[in-house]
């Protein structure tokens, strides 16, 4: 896959005005998915991790073909099943430094190749 | 505005005198009532209480009276029926994730009952706090979020979840950031993300995403219109019913994929105009390159089509285009930092933002 060229980013309808005008909710801006990025990736790093462990299944989905390979074990079901955001974040407590998120827009080499 | 009513309470006589006001969704009470949500149990939803009113505490000074004493009278504001809007609660059918966006919750005696313990607190006690949280006040003095009320300063200084997060992240994307978010919107994030995962998840998968084993495109088709015995009706009938539920459950990813997949491909072509030089020539001041092969998208999609000379039709179809496309690249933010197995946990109520 060839790399994309920044300035071709910055040059698409990605502006503020476009982004009021085309999102499902408005409201929702995309320096807000920046702040709501940085705040499940601080509080909630074992969600994270869930939705990780999906990455493959969900690769394979985006691809189109058959996922029974893929299929996430008992195990990984059944941990899925316990979590709940809430108690992560009881448990876990309030963490220090939390550091912004720096969001690569495209990943076409890396889920279909 | 919401008609509310402002109960002013006294510790010393026990006492709740209520007047009438309206009420204004400003955010530092916003974050007041979210915060009290968040520190609730389950009896303050009680439906039986004798005050049907919810605390929601003033706020909206500009100054932190840290030193003010319990013994005088302070201001816990309520709204009779006041409607919680976007509060996560679990359905239990399919055990998806709602809000409620028409719920109403009401102030059991129990809670008011925490709210008069904390406020009896001793006059040691009360001082110490108070010294505490001036302290507090005074390395908070920048948050733009100004808390007057003893009990929501209590919270500050038990280490609060909630504002603790409102403040770190209004440190980074707040006013006076390159974001500029407003206080609002950084409350709005963090709910987003208190809620961010789907609570059926593992039901999901087990229940939907696996009768797509084969591929998610291949998709069963209803059967057609009945007409066999009345047996073999009630069977095609039963059956598609149940594939369009699964559909109902499963199409939100397929869209969600769709979408990602044309940003992805249309910043390809965006690439390879870019290195065109008969696409490049055709660039001018106000249509840059993405515009350019937005048309030649189009062009080529909708070649020979109907409606294809039609400015009104032409002007659709880009606009559809570009919607798609800007949800699409959304969704590839997300999924860039949290990995593409969030597609298939993502809350519904999360997918709505995007």
């Amino acid at each position: 896959m060839l790399p994309i060229c920044e300035d071709v980013l910055l040059s698409s309808f990605c502006t503020r005005k476009a982004n009021k005008l085309f999102s499902n909710n408005g409201t929702f801006t995309e320096a807000m998915i920046q702040a709501f990025l940085c705040y499940v990736l601080s509080v909630y790093p074992q969600g994270i991790k869930f939705c990780k462990s999906l990455d493959l299944l969900s690769q394979r989905i985006m691809k189109g073909g058959p996922f029974n390979d893929y299929w996430p074990d008992s195990g990984t079901l059944e941990k899925l099943g316990s979590y709940s955001q809430i108690e992560e974040k009881e448990r876990s407590g309030f963490k220090e430094n939390w550091v912004s998120v720096e969001t690569p827009v495209s990943l076409v080499g890396t889920v279909l190749s | 505005m919401f008609s509310t009513r402002s109960h002013v309470y006294n510790p010393d006589c026990d006492q709740i005198t209520t007047s009438d006001e309206d009420l204004d969704r400003s955010p530092s009470r916003e974050l007041a009532h979210y915060e009290a949500f968040e520190i609730g149990d389950d009896d303050s939803l009680s439906p039986d209480s004798q005050s049907t009113a919810r605390p929601q505490f003033r706020n909206d000074s500009v100054d932190l009276d840290t030193t003010r004493s319990l013994s005088l009278p302070y201001e816990i504001e309520s709204t009779p029926e006041q409607v919680v809007g976007n509060l996560p609660t679990v359905d239990m059918g399919h055990g998806r994730t709602k809000r409620n966006h028409s719920v109403t919750h009401s102030l059991a005696p129990s809670r008011l009952h925490i709210t008069t313990k904390r406020a009896r607190r001793t006059p040691d006690t009360t001082q110490d706090q108070s010294n505490l949280t001036a302290t507090n006040a005074q390395s908070r003095s920048n948050s733009p979020v100004q808390i007057k009320n003893p009990e929501t300063i209590d919270c500050v200084n038990t280490g609060s979840h909630f504002v603790r997060s409102f403040e770190a992240l209004t440190s980074k994307y707040g006013e006076n950031t390159d974001y500029d978010l407003k206080p609002a919107q950084v409350i709005e994030a963090i709910k987003a993300g208190d809620t961010f995962l789907r609570e059926d998840c593992v039901d999901f998968i087990t229940l939907y995403l696996e009768d797509c084993r084969d591929g998610l495109w291949k998709t069963p088709v209803p059967y057609p219109p009945l007409n066999g015995s009345l047996t073999e009706n009630l069977f095609k009938s039963f059956h598609c019913a149940e594939i369009l539920d699964q559909r109902i459950a499963v199409d939100p990813i397929r869209l969600q994929v769709a979408r990602i997949l044309l940003f992805w491909y249309y910043e390809q072509l965006c690439k390879e105009s870019y290195s065109n030089p008969e696409l490049s020539s055709r660039r001018s001041r106000g249509r840059d390159t993405a515009s350019i092969a937005t048309d030649v998208l189009i062009e080529e999609i909708f070649h020979g089509q109907k409606g294809q000379r039609d400015p009104q039709v032409w002007k659709r179809r880009r606009t559809s285009l570009q919607k798609q496309k800007q949800i699409g690249k959304r969704w590839s933010t997300l999924i860039s930092c949290i990995g593409p197995g969030f597609l298939l946990i993502c809350s519904p109520d999360l997918a709505t933002y995007m």
